[in-house]
């Protein structure tokens, strides 16, 4: 699920401290986040924007994070709208939709605990890769 | 990623986490709940009418509509209350609540008919419900979670329900029931069209009419039940064949 793979360059203290502020963006957000899944995916949305000029390692976690925050944002934003149809619309109350809101609810806790997790490795300067999200990261971000 | 998401989804899905409970048997309970809580208010602010010679003909009428119409007349409860505001209304769980000062309105039985169906109308077309969603749909879904709503809510959505107005299709829907049940019961209903129009010209007076507030557009609404019932070629009988007005004057 994690991986420590060595990174290019010893990053600096300022990139330290702002790549781990990447993670810790999301969970500043997190209450607002929970009714308004959109309000995490701005936060480090503006994060990610403002350091888009910053060093590789502080580039490169807000990219995971940012990455992190649309899938966990595609799927609360889906639990929300379920929900809402369900009750002021023709949906019915159904397991799938019970199974939905519990998986949904899973993938947010693993997702916050690998958050703080990471950001505390990241501001003592330990690359983590997540898996999948670090792939598309090692994708799209270059040094 | 998709596919392991899909895998614990659709593994969750085959437990049985409803046992049967559905949004609709919950909207039931939620519903009778809230119905028995709003009434309880009504009943702090205004004393039952003891009138029990009135009683028993708008059970009469109740009945008479219910049956002629295939619905149960225990699963609908009229209530009577002693106020001089101009004003019925349903309310959750199938009740439907008449001030005196309405009864006193109506010039005969079948005008109080009219008005009867047509709020039983509104019951079998669940326009209740879908009015509650639309104007309370949070609280209503904290009460479903088990919530307590707190006497100034139950206040506030009683103020509401008994002052603001149901849509204009669902009038039209509930007007077109109540034809339909006037007519099938063998009254006329043409006595909603009267009241309907007398009613519109106490608008825009400084003692307007609650009930119109809360059904809108009575003038037109009274002139589309005379195109209706113009074409009805029925002959009907009186509904109550005593004095309507010296019935509601008993104490």
């Amino acid at each position: 699920m994690l991986k420590h793979p060595p990174f290019p360059y010893e990053p600096p203290e300022a990139e330290m401290e702002k790549a781990s502020n990447s993670y810790l963006m999301s969970l500043i957000a997190i209450m607002i986040g929970m009714p308004m899944p959109i309000a995490n995916l701005l936060a480090t949305g503006i994060f990610f924007l403002g350091n888009r000029r910053g060093g590789f390692f502080t580039r490169w976690h807000c990219t995971q994070a940012m990455l992190s925050q649309i899938t966990i944002f595609l799927v609360n934003a889906a639990a929300v709208g379920w929900t809402l149809y369900v009750f002021f619309g023709a949906g019915e109350l159904s397991n799938y939709y019970v199974a939905y809101l519990i998986t949904a609810a899973l993938i947010n806790l693993l997702e916050f605990i690998m958050t703080i997790y990471t950001a505390v490795k990241t501001r003592r300067g330990i690359h983590v890769e997540w898996w999948f999200w670090g792939s598309m990261t090692n994708a799209i971000c270059r040094e | 990623m998709i596919l392991l998401f899909a895998l614990i989804w659709f593994g969750l899905s085959r437990i049985d986490f409803l046992r049967g409970t559905t949004t609709e048997t919950i909207g039931k309970e939620t519903e009778e709940k809230l119905g028995e809580l709003l009434l309880k208010q009504v009943e702090l602010k205004h004393d039952k009418s003891r009138n029990d010679s009135l009683l028993a003909v708008i059970a009469q009428i109740h009945h008479r509509i219910c049956t002629a119409n295939d619905i149960d007349p225990e699963s609908i409860r009229v209530h009577v209350f002693k106020s001089a505001t101009i004003n019925a209304a349903v309310l959750p769980g199938r009740n439907v609540i008449v001030f005196t000062g309405l009864l006193n309105f109506t010039e005969n039985a079948e005008e109080f008919a009219g008005v009867l169906a047509h709020e039983i109308g509104h019951i079998t077309e669940n326009h209740i419900m879908d009015r509650m969603m639309a104007e309370f749909g949070t609280t209503l879904l904290l009460m479903m979670s088990g919530m307590d709503a707190g006497s100034e809510v139950i206040s506030n959505i009683l103020r509401i329900l008994t002052t603001s107005a149901f849509s204009r299709e669902q009038e039209r829907e509930a007007d077109q029931k109540a034809i339909a049940f006037l007519t099938a019961s063998d009254i006329d209903p043409v006595y909603l069209g009267n009241f309907l129009l007398r009613i519109s010209t106490k608008d825009g007076s400084r003692n307007v009419p609650e009930w119109l507030s809360t059904h809108p557009d009575s003038r037109d609404r009274a002139a589309r039940i005379y195109e209706k019932t113009s074409e009805l070629e029925m002959e009907f009988e009186p509904l109550y064949p005593g004095d309507w007005s010296e019935l509601l004057d008993l104490p």
